[in-house]
């Protein structure tokens, strides 16, 4: 007995002693259940040394006029490219070709980002980005993710709508947020619906030339134009725009522009309306070939919409174009094959501001109200027959089949989220991996950093049947909208080639020189590790000597053809700072004003002796 | 006593670790697919080895007289800070890559390559050679695989 006594004591103690030391470290099932899933979450983002993101995520950077380059699934951000602002870290916009491609703005909103494309997928060429605010557009090249050329669209009242392509890149469309007085400069509010106009702006880009061009614009009724898209596949010849304020009122459109039960959709046809421009059936407006659509009757017809929407976006068939309610809580599904019926039999319900007006009992295809869900703004989609839709003001994204209506999943976002991106989102392609939610309150997210907070990001799986929240991240404002494109469609170079056509780069040391024209002083240099060469021969070669009040042109070129071995010039209290990328030849432009000895230094990190980089700006007094 | 006493201590021992099993076996289990995930990576790895042995063996007779050449560079310790890798020496960018240096030495530093290498116009370079300055051999050594390179 007392064997039996010492061994049931001996179990005892030892689970006791086992409870307190190993159970106190294994908590309730639900907590362990949660700690395990944050594990497996953090395995998902986690991106080791050595290895790349699968995704480039490249977001819009709002009132910045930037592009912030992200990877994901890491959601780290990479790169900030300066678009539509000077960036004094790049010395972007202080040397001549970016300063003169500039034009001398200081702010821009830049919007809605978008991809070129082949064949509708992304082909990684060229990405576009509009400027709200001062009526331009950009390009960046992909190869380099540099600015290469800026367009100021004339007639426009703020491109909020674009950018968005067809389905080869053949057009650019602008349509435009505000509508302006058009016959005159200046009109009263009073008539605004008779003066006013929305204009589209069709916009071409050579991508041999990298030059922008507008081959013609549309002077659209005075409504708010609010978001695009192209047709795809059968659609491709087709374009649609949602619209509000259709109710033409003109101030407190909070309220005053929420009044229609009904706005409209813009569906045309860009592939008629560009044969008929060639035919001569335009007016010349401003310099550019104009279309009136109730003197250039055909090809443009209202879809009518439910209440002030503000999302529309095309299926990746092509078959359907879908409509976010925004006021009205629900998704309208329109079929295109219903509307070119409808067209085809004229089966109008009336017109509007001389555009026909087509049924929408007969092109509707279905309206999807997921219960409590308010606020739809916008839709992706995945290769698998679903779309995912933004709720802002119940927070959430609804996964739902667009052929069928069927709700299949819901999930919170950290919150109010406006637009979204899936993996080539809005191509014929879409790759149903990741969806990263683009919302526009941060709340207690993050760490506080005072009553301004960052915009947030969130990042789900959608690989699966259920949508599984990763990560929250904060970004800059505004990410509006971002395109997510694989790793393996983006190529960019390293290192720019000689350009022994280039008048102004010097590739041997002995070439560099400084010339003298009257009070023009021209440097031909080079910048090296760990050293700027100006002239070679001269017994100081890394000083510029001048007179003050000369115009002084510096063309550097960075002769380190190697990977991330960029250089910078800064010259002290001239304010002026400019890079040269590997094998690059810069150019900068300025008057000697100010009297006296002025250091240059190098101002990006370059060499071990990077600190020794420097040079003197000696400006000589005038007598 | 003593016999009761082994008992207590047996049981204990036996109700320890099975406590300790109990409480630690689920982390214990899922651990291991965070294990499993890396092994995708070497397969993936092992394949692309499998391809380059193909490609290899036809330049494996050019690749042999190379060899010889670019000994001189991983004695010398040049491969710590550069990589060539016309010819297949990888380095780290320490240094820039040496594959298409040697004609362009005289416009870069205004010295050729074996003017350079005898006396270094940039100060890393000083600093590294002025401790163990090369030969007359070894720089012509340097010379010569560095134009093979050029030349591939």
């Amino acid at each position: 007995m007392k064997k039996l006594f010492s061994g049931a004591g001996g179990i005892l103690a030892g689970l006791l002693v086992a409870f307190v030391f190993f159970g106190s470290s294994s908590l309730g099932a639900e907590e362990q259940a949660l700690s395990s899933e944050n594990k497996s979450n953090a395995e998902a983002v986690y991106v080791p040394h050595g290895e790349h993101d699968e995704y480039y995520l490249i977001n819009s950077g709002g009132h910045s006029g930037q592009l912030f380059v992200y990877g994901v699934p890491s959601m780290r951000h990479i790169r900030t490219i300066p678009v539509f602002t000077p960036d004094p870290a790049t010395g972007y916009g202080f040397d001549k070709e970016s300063k003169e491609m500039l034009g001398g703005y200081t702010w821009g909103d830049l919007h809605h980002p978008a991809l070129s494309e082949t064949n509708g997928d992304y082909d990684g060429n060229f990405l576009f980005a509009t400027d709200v605010a001062n009526n331009r557009v950009a390009a960046i090249d992909l190869e380099d993710f540099h600015t290469v050329d800026i367009l100021e669209v004339p007639n426009i009242g703020g491109p909020h709508c674009a950018a968005f392509v067809t389905e080869n890149t053949e057009y650019i469309f602008l349509p435009t947020r505000f509508s302006l007085p058009f016959d005159t400069d200046y009109a009263s509010l009073d008539d605004f619906s008779e003066e006013f106009r929305g204009v589209m702006s069709a916009v071409t880009f050579d991508q041999e030339s990298k030059e922008f061009d507008v081959a013609y614009q549309v002077a659209l009724p005075p409504w708010s134009y609010d978001k695009a898209r192209a047709g795809k596949r059968d659609s491709s010849d087709w374009a649609v725009i949602s619209t509000y304020n259709t109710e033409e009122a003109t101030t407190n459109l909070e309220i005053n522009a929420s009044q229609a039960d009904r706005d409209y959709i813009v569906l045309f046809n860009w592939k008629n309306l560009e044969e008929r421009v060639a035919n001569g059936e335009y007016e010349e407006f401003n310099g550019e070939k104009m279309i009136y659509p109730e003197k250039h009757k055909g090809d443009i017809y209202l879809v009518p919409v439910a209440k002030s929407p503000h999302g529309i976006d095309v299926s990746p068939d092509g078959k359907y174009f879908i409509a976010s309610g925004k006021l009205a809580p629900a998704m309208t599904v329109f079929s295109f094959e219903k509307a070119f019926e409808a067209i085809e039999n004229e089966d109008f319900s009336g017109e509007r501001n001389g555009l026909p007006v087509l049924n929408y009992a007969s092109v509707m295809e279905r309206e999807v109200d997921p219960p409590g869900a308010l606020g739809p703004l916008h839709t992706q989609f995945d290769e698998r027959g679903n779309a995912y839709t933004t709720m802002f003001i119940s927070s959430e994204v609804v996964k739902w089949e667009y052929e069928t209506g069927e709700i299949i999943d819901r999930h919170d976002v950290y919150y109010s989220p406006g637009h979204l991106v899936t993996p080539h989102g809005d191509t014929a392609e879409p790759q149903g991996k990741y969806l990263v939610s683009l919302n526009k309150i941060a709340k207690d997210n993050f760490l506080s950093v005072g009553p301004s907070h960052p915009e947030s990001m969130d990042l789900l799986d959608i690989s699966g049947d259920e949508m599984r929240h990763l990560m929250s991240v904060p970004v800059n404002p505004e990410p509006h909208y971002g395109q997510m494109v694989h790793r393996d469609v983006i190529n960019p170079i390293h290192v720019y080639d000689m350009d022994e056509s280039n008048p102004y780069a010097v590739y041997d040391q002995k070439d560099t020189r400084i010339e003298r024209d009257g009070d023009n002083v021209t440097v031909y240099g080079i910048a090296m590790r760990s050293k700027f060469i100006f002239d070679a021969a001269s017994e100081r070669p890394d000083v510029i000597e001048v007179n003050e009040g000369d115009t002084v042109t510096m063309h550097i070129t960075n002769t380190d053809f190697d990977q991330d071995i960029v250089h910078g010039l800064g010259i002290m209290d001239y304010d002026l700072n400019f890079e040269q990328m590997p094998g690059q030849t810069k150019t900068l432009e300025f008057v000697a004003d100010k009297a006296g000895v002025f250091p240059i230094y190098c101002t990006n990190f370059c060499s071990a002796l990077h600190q020794e980089m420097t040079g003197y700006l000696m400006v000589k007094p005038k007598e | 006593m003593k016999s009761n006493l082994v008992i207590f201590i047996a049981g204990f021992v036996i109700a320890l670790a099975a406590g300790f099993f109990i409480f630690h076996g689920e982390t214990v289990s899922k651990e291991e697919p965070a294990e499993a995930a890396p092994k995708p990576h070497a397969e993936e790895a092992a394949e692309e080895n499998g391809h380059t042995d193909e490609n290899a063996e036809s330049e494996e007779n050019s690749e042999n007289v190379v060899q010889l050449e670019s000994r001189v560079l991983e004695q010398k310790g040049c491969v710590a800070c550069h990589a060539v890798s016309e010819i297949g020496l990888e380095g780290p960018p320490t240094g820039p890559d040496l594959s298409h240096v040697y004609s362009i030495m005289k416009g870069k530093h205004g010295k050729t390559l074996e003017e350079f290498l005898a006396e270094p116009t940039s100060a890393v370079m000083a600093t590294v050679l002025g401790e163990n300055p090369l030969t007359e051999e070894e720089i012509e050594a340097i010379a010569e695989v560095l134009q093979i390179a050029e030349n591939q």
